[in-house]
């Protein structure tokens, strides 16, 4: 117990050293890192929403190489199948004889990062509902168990949304956060510029977890403690949205009540602390419930965006 | 050290602060109910049993209004770990045991002292000192209210005045009413008249304050004569006016002579 206490003292240490590698190749966008991590620890699936060229890729396959967890991305489009996704059976010769083997598909990782979710199919999002939810395929009257831990972190195009189908309101609760890519700060981008534009060899990111450690962070991630009235808070943050009916038409599901407790614990492991604090339920209500909120058209007509309008349910 | 063990130690830490506080105030209530009842002349027991009385009734006050949210407010940076700790305290986790761990650390590195108001403890102990040198004061100048003129006294004269009554003086006051030390003329020593002041508190008589005799006439037959002269061998004869008197007198000391 006393040693498993001294290595829970380390897992700032841990953290800061993660972002920092991560950092080797990501200029800014420090919180998007965290939240990326946020959601990895407790067990879930990100939404990452931003304008093209960002380094949404690029960023995802860094925290897959620093986590060491396998990594595959699939374009989303509207021809894509949901056998492209989950793999499908293959005629094989085997000792003379044709046999149907299931050819694992993309699915199969640990991080999946689904680009432009949006311009996928209906039939082909809903393919990825299973897996994201069960952690697991099913393909005829085969179930394959995915490897763990498994994520999918989608992303989506604010802009440019003809010939795209929206998630519906259903599989976007099914993401633990939708994480909001922004530009960077204009000595960012120059770095960005000077470091991808010079003719040196790419960096190399070292491993330092595994997908065995990632499982024990999640389950010290559980165990964080929270006290009665932070968890009232978080309760009474997402209840609100529901009774407010001035600025939201759909108010977030109880799943963002557990998904909120879940962040805030993850955020306090991150930040090195054994307890949840109020200060990590409001800042997680904004990536945690900005995709569970339908803002009302009066809210729209003013021009508030799911950002503007969580704030006031916090006040 | 279990979490249970520490929060006990907590309630150990915040019961001495009741009872100094309690103390405190009962000490600021005695000051008080002593300095006024003094004036009043009333026994010094009767503040001592107001405060002890005070010190049990604040003593239970505190203890129920003293809880762990009082410990929070005066340490806001463990407020939120001592709360989560609280409310977890039956949680057998790793987290929860490394949380337990960071509280008690912190917890030792906060005295009962840090439960103390500053500010309200040092106005206390001011207003205790005030009080006490009030005290002092005021049985040095050997203040009573007694000694004080009615200051409704003026006000009846006037009203018995504007209705034709004699206001009652203090030489035709009751003498019963007249307090037990008596008059400032205290006593008459033969022809001089001595003014006695005799304070309460330190016992003393002054007679620094003594008025000169008035002159009188001293040939009166009831005091003695001035000169009072006799010779051995002769009787004494002075004053006796008819000579057979003075030949008696001077044949009774012949006989006593033989």
């Amino acid at each position: 117990m006393a040693d498993a206490i001294k290595n829970i003292e380390k897992l700032k240490a841990t953290f800061t050293n993660v972002t920092s590698e991560i950092g080797k190749k990501i200029i800014g966008q420090q919180e998007v890192i965290e939240q990326v991590l946020i959601a990895i620890l407790c067990d879930a699936n990100a939404l990452l929403e931003s304008y093209p060229g960002l380094g949404k890729t690029s960023l995802i396959k860094a925290i897959s190489e620093v986590l060491g967890l396998k990594f595959t991305r699939i374009q989303g489009t509207p021809d894509l199948m949901p056998s492209d996704i989950i793999g499908t059976y293959v005629i094989e010769e085997k000792d003379g004889k044709k046999i149907f083997k299931f050819q694992k598909g993309p699915v199969f990782a640990n991080i999946v990062l689904m680009d432009e979710i949006n311009r996928a199919t209906p039939k082909t999002q809903a393919a990825l509902l299973e897996s994201m939810q069960e952690k697991q395929v099913t393909v005829g009257n085969q179930t394959f168990p995915l490897d763990l831990p498994f994520f999918v972190l989608a992303t989506q195009n604010p802009i440019d949304q003809e010939g795209t189908y929206p998630l519906p309101e259903a599989q976007t609760d099914r993401f633990l956060l939708k994480i909001l890519v922004g530009y960077p700060t204009m000595d960012e981008e120059l770095e960005i510029v000077d470091r991808y534009t010079a003719a040196k060899e790419p960096t190399q990111l070292s491993t330092l977890l595994s997908g065995d450690s990632i499982r024990l962070l999640q389950k010290l991630t559980r165990q964080v403690p929270v006290a009665n009235d932070i968890r009232k808070r978080a309760v009474e943050i997402v209840t609100k949205t529901r009774k407010t009916p001035d600025l939201i038409e759909y108010g977030a599901s109880p799943r963002a009540s557990l998904s909120l407790i879940m962040a805030a614990k993850a955020k306090a492991l991150i930040d090195g602390r054994k307890y949840v604090s109020i200060k990590d339920i409001e800042e997680m209500a904004y990536p945690v419930l900005r995709h569970r909120i339908i803002l009302s058209f009066q809210a729209e007509r003013d021009g508030k965006t799911p950002d503007d309008v969580i704030k006031e349910v916090m006040k | 050290m279990a979490i249970k063990d520490l929060f006990n130690e907590l309630r150990i830490e915040m019961f001495k602060v009741i009872i100094l506080n309690a103390f405190l105030d009962a000490a600021l209530v005695f000051l008080v109910s002593y300095l006024i009842l003094t004036i009043f002349s009333i026994t010094p027991l009767a503040p001592l049993i107001i405060a002890s009385l005070f010190f049990v009734g604040a003593t239970i006050w505190h203890s129920r209004t003293l809880t762990l949210r009082y410990i929070e407010e005066r340490n806001p940076e463990v407020s939120e770990m001592l709360r989560t700790a609280a409310d977890n305290k039956d949680s057998d986790t790793l987290m929860a045991h490394a949380l337990f761990n960071d509280v008690a650390r912190k917890m030792r590195g906060i005295s009962s002292g840090s439960f103390l108001q500053v500010s309200r403890l040092l106005t206390r102990l001011s207003i205790i000192f005030i009080l006490s040198l009030g005290i002092i004061t005021l049985a040095f100048f050997n203040v009573n209210i007694q000694k004080f003129e009615n200051p409704f006294l003026g006000i009846a004269e006037r009203i018995g005045e504007r209705f034709g009554e004699t206001p009652e003086t203090p030489e035709t006051a009751d003498v019963a009413s007249v307090d037990e030390l008596g008059e400032a003329h205290m006593a008459t020593l033969g022809e001089e008249q001595l003014d006695v002041t005799i304070q309460q508190s330190l016992n003393a008589i002054d007679f620094t304050n003594v008025d000169e005799a008035e002159e009188t006439d001293e040939t009166g037959l009831d005091t003695f004569p001035v000169d009072v002269a006799a010779q051995a061998g002769e009787a004494y004869t002075g004053g006796l006016q008819d000579i057979t008197d003075r030949k008696t007198a001077a044949d009774y000391s012949q006989e006593i002579k033989q």
